[in-house]
């Protein structure tokens, strides 16, 4: 569908209108201002779309309404009580494998069942809660041999979602022990050192767990600000500190199997340990920290894990990380301090408490206000997956069929990012990447342009195109069950013919609040007001196609606030 | 009838962004350094190309099986100590150096093709290079006793190290950068009217291209499309208005910029490659359903290939006289399986690197373009039962008619860990730095001595300035 559809018409009078344009001298550039202006949108409901745009798959017009009506505490509330999606579920149900629940499924099956669950499943706050967990805690179906291999890993996705709202440290053991973690960072039938046969102990996952998963690689403060000695960084472990850890994770391999089986682990079970192939050597751990030789491998995996999940930089680390994914790139030291300060304990005396995380994260003064309170700061790009789903949300995606549609099938090429298919450990983007320019002048990262290249930035505009312009209902489509297709009802509501200027307004202010949580400039107010106004009043489809599709390309979506 | 942009307009973007380079600060305030380029600014317009060509194998490539000892006792002591990873000693590709061989050597079996280059003196092998702040030696490695650079075993620091060859302890104000593009940045006066960067990354977004002042371009592979102009062309006008509203929210302007820098580029990538050659049947084909990860992992380094000999065929019309490419092949980070997957990643790169040295020869440039590959680090001696670990030093090898091939240049050691060249915890050291290999490169691009410094600071720390892997200019 990227290609093939786009064709030319009137473009002699766009290029016209073009030159004419470039034609006129450039005058100085004035600094637009940056939305939030709107004077005219409920602030309740503006409030109630930002947590929706940060805390779920994308606002949806009823949502804000009722998200508005009932606050957003209420909202959390409800949401962590609903009970929790499985992709499996609906995998196996696809597969017709719902009796056999160790049966191997193809990985287009769990693709299907992250977009359903994305756009449709009502237990929105945990599955992107999940999905942040997810580029995190980082497998990928790219790598480590977990091609198609759509049981471990929808089973792995499901963990995480399960987890989303439990203890980060029961969190952390799950994937420990997770047969695609295991795969992916070969953990998996790592055994124990043997210097007769200058063999020693597989370091993958040590390293990473260290460096991506808990602690990272160098000391931090409460507020997630690097620990300076002599105005440097202090690393948080060296390398015997890692060769202890990849001691300790040996001796695990498929559950029901013999740890001599070479045979794919496709499974959903956690890794079980064979105490032959565990190192028992006393290991050197965390900041001093050793474990004394001869023990099982459960013993001294618990007793690690325990080491890591103690660490002072756990709560700042995974609350910062949690922050940038849902809220803002670049978060205050004291709003990472906060929702620290409830990871090391949620008032119950509980540390690693991700439900009260979550709603720290969510509720902090910065995450609601922050748009205001720093309006040159807050904020985040939304990744280019989110985009795609915000779109199909606000708009009401429709299905022909439930299998996959092409471009889902295609999703990395479309948009270079897919679910559990990052390139790497080290997810699309990290957390810390500064883009040249105005980011780094400012002092800023902004992690997600890391993903944002040239190539995206085209296709992605020209794929609003193909999405608004071709794929609506009761478009040319609509019999193509390849096609997933948006319903623009709500907006053609807004759009009669013969619109006045109050009805355009309006209109506006609909499109600000549901697709741009009420960060519409006023220079984006000006253009797609003019757009609408080049168009025959009586052409009531093409005034919202060309609004909706000027909102949707604009840098004002681009960034979530 | 043209589905772009009026070209006038589509530079206006890109225009901006180059601008910053004319009278700019930082390099381009250094008289010394605009006199970098005598030849090249005396030179006709069209005469003095030259590309860099980076290859970077993602992961960590393990070098102790790119090229091997065929010498009984070398090879036994490898054999010794690479239990689980041995390349069977009948297996290696003969190849007979002309210098700089320790032992007699072999490439790795899946490389035929650049065992040929090697021999026909088209390639030369560079030994135990690696991540280095100043030279450092066993007793100074173990007692920490001299500077190293931060996270020597980590992929993301050290690809971000060798990419960018600048120690950052993430407290700094000003954004990372690549050593390719702050050879783009000097090339950038050279070649003003140039309507697309000079440095361009086949690989998505990597460091090793971006600029302190300009910024590279990010091409894909796939089909080359410019701007929607058919239903959505009146909207798109409304967005290039749109893109002219200069924003103050930093993130907000940064997208802001570099879309409106991504529509005029790719309106002239779209119309380049357009007019470029298809290179039809000269890389690794499609990989068909049942393709082995080979074949699917050459089709994707010979496409990112492809795409650079096009802009490499393409470099007038575009304004280009130096051009600087990133292209990168994943998936070396064997700590699994490596003796089934390191061979099909070094058959990809054997095949994909040979269909390109055959593309720079129909465009008649075969000696204008050096191909170099890097690693992030080398991978441990010892064996995890069936891969291996994060470790230091590797060993590389460069590509081009400007080569002085058939030579080993920099160390191949006898690979016993108590020897000199390992540290006590079994890392191989480095014997010569990224920081040398660069500045090789750069001399032969054309770069003065004082930018040479300017762009590799550490350089004075080791014993050469250039490692002579090129031929003179």
């Amino acid at each position: 569908m990227r290609t093939g559809i786009s064709r030319i018409d009137g473009w002699m009078a766009a290029l016209l209108a073009l030159g004419l344009a470039w034609m006129s001298p450039l005058p100085a550039e004035p600094v637009f201002a940056d939305g939030f202006e709107a004077v005219g949108l409920p602030p309740a409901q503006v409030d109630a779309a930002r947590l929706l745009a940060q805390a779920t798959f994308g606002p949806r017009p009823a949502e804000i309404e009722a998200v508005a009506a009932s606050g957003g505490g209420a909202w959390i509330d409800a949401q962590m009580a609903l009970p929790p999606s499985s992709m499996l579920a609906y995998m196996r149900a696809r597969n017709d494998t719902n009796g056999t629940p160790e049966a191997p499924i193809g990985f287009g099956y769990f693709t299907e069942a992250w977009f359903d669950r994305a756009i449709r499943a009502p237990d929105q706050l945990r599955l992107r809660v999940a999905f942040a967990l997810s580029e995190i805690m980082v497998v990928s179906e790219r790598g480590g041999g977990l091609a198609d291999d759509g049981l471990t890993l929808g089973g792995y996705y499901d963990l995480l979602i399960a987890h989303a709202f439990g203890n980060y440290r029961e969190l952390l053991e799950q994937v420990t022990l997770s047969p695609a973690m295991g795969r992916y960072l070969s953990m998996y039938r790592n055994r124990k050192s043997d210097p007769t046969q200058n063999i020693r102990a597989d370091e993958n996952y040590a390293r990473e767990v260290l460096q991506l998963f808990s602690i990272g690689l160098v000391k931090l403060n409460r507020d997630g600000t690097p620990v300076l000695v002599d105005g440097l960084p202090v690393p948080t472990y060296d390398e015997q500190v890692v060769r202890g850890f990849a001691q300790v994770f040996t001796g695990w391999a498929c559950a029901g199997r013999a740890f001599e089986d070479t045979a794919t682990c496709t499974s959903t079970q956690p890794m079980v340990p064979t105490e032959a192939y565990h190192d028992v050597a006393p290991k050197q751990l965390l900041d001093g920290a050793t474990l004394p030789g001869g023990r099982t491998a459960r013993a001294d995996l618990e007793d690690a894990l325990d080491l890591i999940f103690e660490h002072p930089n756990v709560p700042p680390f995974i609350s910062k990380q949690l922050i940038q994914k849902l809220v803002t790139s670049n978060p205050s030291p004291g709003y990472v301090e906060r929702v620290a300060a409830v990871f090391e304990n949620d008032g119950q005396g509980v540390r690693g408490n991700l439900a009260a995380v979550v709603r720290a994260i969510l509720l902090d003064d910065e995450a609601r206000n922050g748009h205001r309170t720093l309006p040159d700061r807050f904020g985040k790009l939304r990744e280019p997956l989110l985009r795609r789903v915000h779109l199909w949300r606000a708009h009401d995606a429709v299905w022909n069929t439930p299998q996959l549609i092409l471009e889902d099938y295609n999703i990395l090429e479309v948009l270079g990012q897919a679910a559990l298919m990052s390139p790497s450990v080290f997810n699309f983007f990290a957390p810390d990447h500064v883009p040249p320019g105005v980011v780094a002048a400012a002092g800023m990262v902004a992690p997600e342009m890391q993903a944002l290249t040239d190539t995206w930035l085209i296709n992605s505009t020209n794929d609003g195109v193909n999405q608004i312009f071709w794929a609506y209902v009761g478009g040319p489509y609509d019999e193509d069950p390849r096609v997933r297709r948006v319903d623009l009802s709500y907006w053609l509501a807004r759009m009669p013919a013969n619109a006045g200027a109050a009805q355009i307004d309006a209109f506006l202010d609909a499109l600000d609040l549901v697709v741009l949580q009420g960060a519409m400039s006023p220079g984006l107010r000006q253009i797609i007001r003019e757009r609408i106004a080049a168009i025959a009043p009586e052409e009531r489809l093409l005034r919202v196609q060309n609004a909706l599709y000027l909102a949707h390309v604009s840098p004002d979506f681009a960034v979530q606030r | 009838m043209s589905h772009r942009i009026d070209s006038q307009a589509r530079r206006r973007f890109l225009k901006r962004a180059l601008a910053a380079t004319a009278g700019g600060a930082g390099l381009f305030a250094d008289p010394g350094l605009l006199g970098l380029w005598p030849a090249l600014a005396a030179a006709p317009r069209g005469s003095d190309y030259k590309a860099l060509v980076c290859v970077f194998l993602l992961g960590g490539n393990d070098g102790h099986n790119l090229v091997v000892a065929r010498d009984t006792n070398a090879y036994a002591t490898y054999a010794h100590h690479r239990r689980g990873l041995t390349i069977p000693r009948e297996q290696l590709l003969p190849i007979a150096p002309l210098s700089g061989a320790p032992f007699e050597l072999g490439l790795h079996p899946e490389m035929p093709e650049m065992a040929a280059l090697f021999e026909a003196g088209q390639m030369a092998l560079v030994g135990r290079i690696g991540a280095l702040l100043e030279p450092v030696t066993r007793a100074q490695y173990d007692q920490r006793t001299v500077p190293l650079p931060p996270q020597l075993f980590s992929h993301n620091d050290q690809q971000a190290f060798w990419e960018g060859l600048e120690v950052r302890t993430g407290l700094e104000t000003n954004a990372p950068s690549g050593w390719g593009g702050r050879l783009a940045d000097l090339v950038a006066s050279t070649q003003s009217t140039a309507s697309l960067p000079a440095a361009m990354s086949m690989a998505g977004s990597h460091l090793f291209p971006v600029g302190q002042q300009v910024q590279p371009l990010f091409v894909s592979t796939a089909d080359i499309r410019a701007l929607d102009a058919g239903r959505g062309a009146g909207a798109n006008l409304a967005l290039l208005d749109l893109l002219g509203q200069t924003r103050s929210h930093p993130i907000v302007e940064h997208y802001r910029r570099t879309l409106g820098t991504a529509v005029d580029a790719y309106a002239t990538l779209a119309d380049e490659v357009a007019a470029a050659s298809a290179f039809d049947g000269m890389f690794p084909p499609p990989p068909g359903d049942n393709a082995s990860f080979a074949d699917r992992m050459a089709y994707e380094l010979g496409q990112q290939l492809r795409r650079v000999a096009q802009l490499i065929e393409r470099r007038e019309p575009i304004g280009h006289r130096r051009q600087v490419f990133f292209c990168a092949l994943g998936a070396f980070d064997t700590h699994d399986a490596q003796s089934v997957l390191q061979p099909q990643l070094l058959r990809a790169l054997s095949r994909a690197l040979a269909s390109f040295d055959q593309a720079t020869q129909q465009l008649g440039l075969r000696d204008r373009v050096t191909t170099f590959t890097a690693s992030e680090f080398g991978r441990s001696l010892t064996s995890n039962g069936d891969g291996s670990d994060h470790s230091w030093a590797n060993h590389l090898f460069v590509m081009g008619g400007a080569v002085r091939g058939r030579h080993v240049y920099g160390d191949l050691p006898l690979l016993d860990p108590a020897g000199a060249a390992f540290a006590g915890d079994g890392n191989l050291i480095p014997a010569i730095s990224i920081d040398q290999y660069g500045a090789t490169l750069a001399r032969w691009f054309g770069l003065g001595e004082n930018a040479i410094d300017t762009l590799f600071p550490r350089l004075g720390q080791f014993a050469s300035r250039d490692l002579g892997f090129l031929l003179p200019g």
